[in-house]
């Protein structure tokens, strides 16, 4: 039996689906609102103008909004509107231009994520001018209305070229420099405000800064629109900031109560509320780091764990009925119902199984690394105590008839003592309260005794093992990580051999 | 195992630490000033008949003669001085056994001599015929008295003709004993002042007519107190009439009437009747010509006994109830009213005594004696099959053990 575990594959998907998704970079966007209000008319304008083939009006447009924002994806857009348009007609001044403002992109945002493409593209281009220009051919007329004689048809490469007007999806943050989240805090920081780009889908938009309310807000992306996003953040003056670092990456962060799961992978800088706090960061394979602070309002911490490597074997508990069962590993709890498949570092540990109504069972382990050491509970039913109930109310029943006795014989002895010394009439030495204080007074010490017996056998009853024990089978597998490759797939799989 | 054990002995030693010491009881027995003797032994089944002192004076303890029916027993209950009683075995004499009475009367005649230490059971001889006197120190001797089968009344008597004193023996109107100089004269007829033969219910010795020899008080089936001169007894040939005049009381009591001397010639006198609960208890001055009663006589339902006090704090006529209901139960009591030969009895008691713990039919005070012991004047109470001694009593307010 074999289990594989494509590992190489899932961190491709990841990488593509985040290239997909991303096309921005942050630029400083301190302008006025009116300049985005501009800019996004003279947007919309320019897409309409697009659509209908005014590619000059279009280009136009865009430039008019990037004179009002200058955000670098509008010189993108002017540039593949006079690529159309040059694209259409063979005009060679149309695509000068585009090529310019291919240019100009570039050198506004010279990290682009499509820097390639937009290299390739001005390349293919300029190509196509210089064999235009060698065929006679001049610019177009009009608003991409050609005239006169036929111009040749584009070059194969121009044919080739991908070219969309994209939209654009803008980020911004009331103040900026803020950290913002894509969907998830746990994937780890996106970006930082403001931030423009592109985005495709719905998405949650999580936008953090030290010493603010933590925003978030759902985003549903149009690629032909531009899509402005304005988070303005309320100041937090009573949280303190934490930055969460590790040597280990991903590695989870706990706070407080490690039942309530992981609040995030570092590294990770999020608002704390003021307070003691205990938090743990740890990785599967390392030992857990703890570190107290006290957080004030205010401040900033910042929490630097060092992760050690332990070596880690698997522990498997199941059997019958373990869904309902509680599994426990020195004396903590591993996991709250079975069947239960954890790492824990190699040596020896305490494995406990409880369950309601059945017998625990208990048995200390030696864990091995890289070897998964299987145990298969038999709970045993708790048996009856119903022994231990009649002793206890025997020894209730004893101990209250001897308290009842010893106060009779108290009583006895106080009225003939108070009798003897007042007289009147004065008791006799054969007066029968003597003999039955006396009885009284014996009977109630062997009550007490009795009871004292009885208390001790209801003690023995509620604890002395009775019945079958609940029972273990252990069984120890080797584990192994192995390079793994196949017809379609390539990476790293888990095999284990028993 | 070890656990347990340790468990065990922990219980143990908190048991005993916390538990009830039943031996305070016995402490508490030991502080009890009323010795309490349940029938000593198993020969008789109708245990304290009867009461009397034993020997007149005892500096150290004291001794009490107890009689006992079916069987009848005389026996003498020892009183150590620093308390606790028992049965003088060497003295216990089974009556039937020596001398072939095996029934005793419910009030059995029991008197005790003031002037030796003598004792004196006066009963039916058992069948012969004749009235037997068992008397002595400590023993019993017997005598007879032919002709008489029961018994009325007796006293000690110092007759003229006598050097000591001697029992009288009255039965029906006749006194019997052995005062007759110089021949015996063992039957003397008594008559009233009218001449007529009289009901002896009731007889005492006291020094009237003389200083040296005792003449005779009787307490008559008329109701009345007759005075008989002692030189009457010494040879009694005609029937003796009384001195004149005599002092009715108005109250005719059983035979047995009690009838003790107080300072010579005081006469404290009890009675009561058969066929109801009336009773009487006077005080009597017998010196003046015509005997007067002191104060008012008392009439109470009742009694059944009565003997005389003296204590340094007061003189008592101690008077036993044995059929008085206490706390609902029919058990008996005794009271102590104090006497005075100025002012006669009080009735208002000075002590009430009965069982802490009464018992239906218990007669507690069915016979009553005043013992000496530890050198004192001491209570003792009979009930049924039960003696009662008092160490200390409201009465005295001490503790008499040492």
């Amino acid at each position: 039996m074999k289990s594989r575990l494509y590992l190489g594959f899932v961190v491709w998907i990841t990488a593509c689906a985040i290239g997909l998704f991303t096309f921005g970079t942050p630029r400083s966007f301190a302008q006025s609102p009116d300049a985005l209000k501009k800019a996004q008319n003279a947007f919309d304008t320019a897409q309409q103008d697009y659509l209908q083939g005014k590619y000059d009006e279009a280009a136009q447009g865009f430039l008019d909004a990037y004179a009002a924002r200058n955000f670098p994806q509008f010189l993108y857009n002017a540039g593949a509107a006079y690529h159309m348009k040059g694209k259409k007609n063979s005009d060679v001044v149309a695509y000068g231009k585009a090529v310019e403002n291919y240019k100009k992109y570039l050198a506004e945002d010279p990290q682009a994520t499509d820097k390639p493409k937009v290299e390739k593209a001005i390349a293919v281009l300029e190509e196509e001018i210089k064999r235009l220009a060698a065929a006679g051919v001049g610019s177009g007329s009009g608003s991409g209305s050609g005239s006169g004689a036929a111009p040749p048809p584009p070059s194969t490469e121009v044919q080739n070229l991908e070219v969309k007007v994209r939209g654009l999806v803008v980020i911004e943050s009331e103040p900026q420099n803020a950290t913002i989240y894509l969907d998830d805090k746990k994937k780890g920081a996106f970006a930082t405000t403001p931030w423009s780009g592109s985005l495709d889908g719905e998405h949650k938009i999580i936008i953090e800064k030290k010493g603010f309310k933590i925003s978030e807000s759902s985003l549903s992306a149009d690629p032909s629109k531009l899509l402005v996003f304005k988070a303005v953040m309320s100041e937090e003056g009573y949280l303190g900031w934490v930055e969460f670092q590790a040597n280990i990456e991903k590695s989870e962060i706990y706070m407080d109560d490690k039942s309530i799961g992981a609040i995030g992978h570092t590294p990770l800088a999020q608002n704390v509320k003021p307070g003691k706090h205990t938090f743990y960061i740890s990785s599967e394979g390392y030992d857990e780091y703890k570190q107290e602070i006290e957080i004030l309002p205010g401040q900033t911490y910042t929490i630097k764990a060092d992760l050690h490597g332990t070596p880690i074997g698997k522990i498997n508990v199941q059997g019958l009925g373990i869904e309902d069962a509680t599994i426990y590993v020195d004396q903590q709890r591993l996991c709250e119902r079975g069947p239960c498949l954890k790492g824990i570092p190699q040596g020896d540990h305490t494995v406990e199984v409880t369950r309601p109504g059945f017998k625990s069972y208990r048995r200390r382990v030696n864990i091995q690394a890289k070897t998964e050491t299987q145990i298969k509970v038999g709970l045993a039913p708790m048996p009856s105590r119903s022994d231990a109930v009649i002793a206890y109310i025997l020894a209730a029943g004893f101990t209250g008839g001897g308290i009842y006795l010893g106060l009779q014989s108290k009583h006895l002895h106080d009225d003939l003592a108070k009798e003897i010394t007042a007289g009147l009439p004065p008791p006799d030495t054969n007066d029968p309260r003597l003999l039955k204080g006396k009885i009284f007074s014996i009977a109630a010490d062997v009550s007490f005794g009795l009871g004292a017996l009885t208390a001790l056998g209801a003690l023995y009853y509620t604890f002395r093992e009775k019945g079958a024990p609940s029972t273990g089978l252990i069984d120890v597998r080797a584990l192994a990580l192995l390079p793994q490759i196949g017809p379609g797939y390539a990476g790293v799989g888990m095999e284990s051999h028993f | 195992m070890r656990t347990t054990t340790l468990s065990l002995i922990a219980a143990a030693t908190f048991v005993a630490s916390t538990g009830c010491k039943w031996t305070d009881f016995d402490d508490l027995e030991t502080e009890a000033w009323v010795e309490s003797t349940e029938k000593p032994d198993g020969n008789s089944n109708d245990y304290g008949i009867a009461l009397s002192r034993d020997v007149r004076a005892s500096a150290d303890g004291g001794s009490l003669v107890v009689l006992g029916a079916g069987q009848a027993l005389y026996t003498e209950l020892s009183y150590k001085p620093a308390g606790g009683a028992s049965l003088t075995t060497d003295t216990e004499v089974k009556l039937n056994t020596q001398f072939g009475i095996g029934n005793l009367d419910n009030q059995p005649i029991l008197i005790a001599d003031s002037a030796t230490d003598e004792v004196a059971l006066i009963t039916n001889s058992g069948g012969n015929g004749s009235i037997a006197i068992l008397a002595g120190t400590h023993t019993m001797m017997s005598s007879q008295v032919f002709g008489p089968t029961t018994p009325d009344a007796a006293v000690y008597f110092k007759a003229t003709s006598q050097a000591t004193t001697k029992v009288f023996v009255g039965s029906a109107d006749s006194v019997y004993g052995f005062a007759a100089s110089p021949a015996p004269q063992p039957k003397c007829q008594l008559v009233d002042d009218a001449a007529a033969p009289l009901a002896i219910r009731g007889m005492a010795a006291a020094k009237i007519t003389s200083t040296t020899d005792d003449d005779l008080v009787v307490w008559a089936g008329d109701g009345k107190l007759y005075v008989f001169a002692g030189v009457t007894f010494d040879g009694c040939a005609t029937p003796a009439a009384p001195i004149a005049p005599v002092l009715d009381l108005g109250f005719a009591p059983v035979h047995n009437a009690s009838m003790q001397i107080i300072d010579g010639h005081y006469l404290l006198v009890g009675g009561h009747h058969d066929n109801d609960a009336k009773s009487l208890v006077a005080l009597v001055d017998l010196m003046p010509a015509t005997p007067v009663t002191v104060g008012t006589p008392l009439m109470r339902d009742g009694l059944k006994s009565v003997t005389f006090l003296d204590v340094p704090d007061g003189r008592y006529v101690v008077a036993g109830f044995p059929s008085e209901s206490i706390d609902g139960t029919v058990s008996g009591e005794v009271l102590a009213l104090p006497i005075s030969t100025a002012t006669g009895i009080d009735p208002t008691p000075k002590a009430m005594l009965h069982d802490a713990q009464p018992e239906g039919n218990q007669a507690f005070g069915r016979a009553v004696a005043v013992v000496q012991y530890n050198g004192k004047p001491t209570l003792a109470v009979a009930a049924s099959n039960e003696i009662f001694f008092y160490y200390q009593s409201p009465l005295y307010g001490e503790t008499r053990r040492r």
